[in-house]
């Protein structure tokens, strides 16, 4: 029987204090390994070294923004596969259904509690590894 | 120390190095205005960035008065542009500013 825990997080955002929160955050999940880089483009040469379970996207970044890196990510096979969930303080309903349309299997809005991050990522994980073996 | 309140302890540091940026972006802020008011349009769209990543992360720290006003100036900017926009603009960046200088001056930071 595969494992189907949450091993590995990348986590993608510009700001680098929300970036530092991100890692303590989740570094209090038992096991996980999280990841953490600036950029989209900087997580598309990441992507195949470290084959996260998932991936966390800031929307709104310079560059190339959290919607076209999950666009990239889809044209990429080794990347098409990991599910999204984007991070954004643009998280009004008709927002977060666009990100939904988009591909993302949840959106998690910013502010968040960082004492519960890694709690809600791990909720996210649970509906992600149910979907999967419907 | 428990994991919890030296997590709480960590980010209340990075709130405080937040400040401090934030407080730097705050001359950037005033140069895009000034560009917007030349009628240089492209500098509304990197106002309204600039507010929205505050607007989102400022909460985070504990700054709610700095993420509302910051809302409040990416909302100005997504307002239709016309001769006004500069001046909405500036009266917005003018409170964040206030409240930015407030939390920082709060916590010490000159």
């Amino acid at each position: 029987m595969s494992d189907a825990s949450l091993h590995t997080v990348l986590y993608v955002d510009d700001e680098p204090d929300i970036r530092e929160i991100v890692q303590l955050a989740l570094g209090l999940v038992p096991g996980l390994s999280v990841h953490i880089c600036e950029s989209g483009a900087r997580a598309l040469e990441l992507l195949p070294q470290i084959t996260p379970d998932l991936v966390l996207l800031d929307v709104m970044m310079p560059g190339m923004d959290g919607p076209t890196t999950l666009q990239r990510m889809r044209e990429h096979p080794a990347a098409a596969h990991i599910p999204v969930v984007f991070v954004t303080a643009k998280a009004m309903p008709q927002e977060v259904a666009r990100f939904k349309d988009l591909g993302a299997v949840a959106v998690i809005p910013k502010p968040f509690d960082p004492m519960q991050f890694g709690q809600q990522i791990l909720v996210i994980w649970e509906g992600v590894r149910r979907e999967r073996t419907r | 120390m428990s994991e919890h309140d030296e997590l709480q302890q960590k980010i209340a540091d990075i709130g405080y190095r937040y400040l401090q940026r934030t407080l730097g972006e705050l001359g950037g802020l005033r140069e895009l205005i000034v560009r917007v008011g030349t009628g240089d349009v492209a500098a509304v769209g990197e106002v309204q960035r600039l507010a929205h990543k505050v607007y989102g992360s400022g909460s985070m720290f504990g700054f709610e008065t700095v993420s509302e006003r910051a809302h409040a100036l990416e909302l100005a900017a997504l307002d239709p542009v016309d001769e006004s926009v500069a001046q909405r603009l500036e009266t917005c960046a003018l409170a964040l500013d206030e409240a930015v200088r407030a939390a920082a001056h709060a916590r010490g930071i000159q």
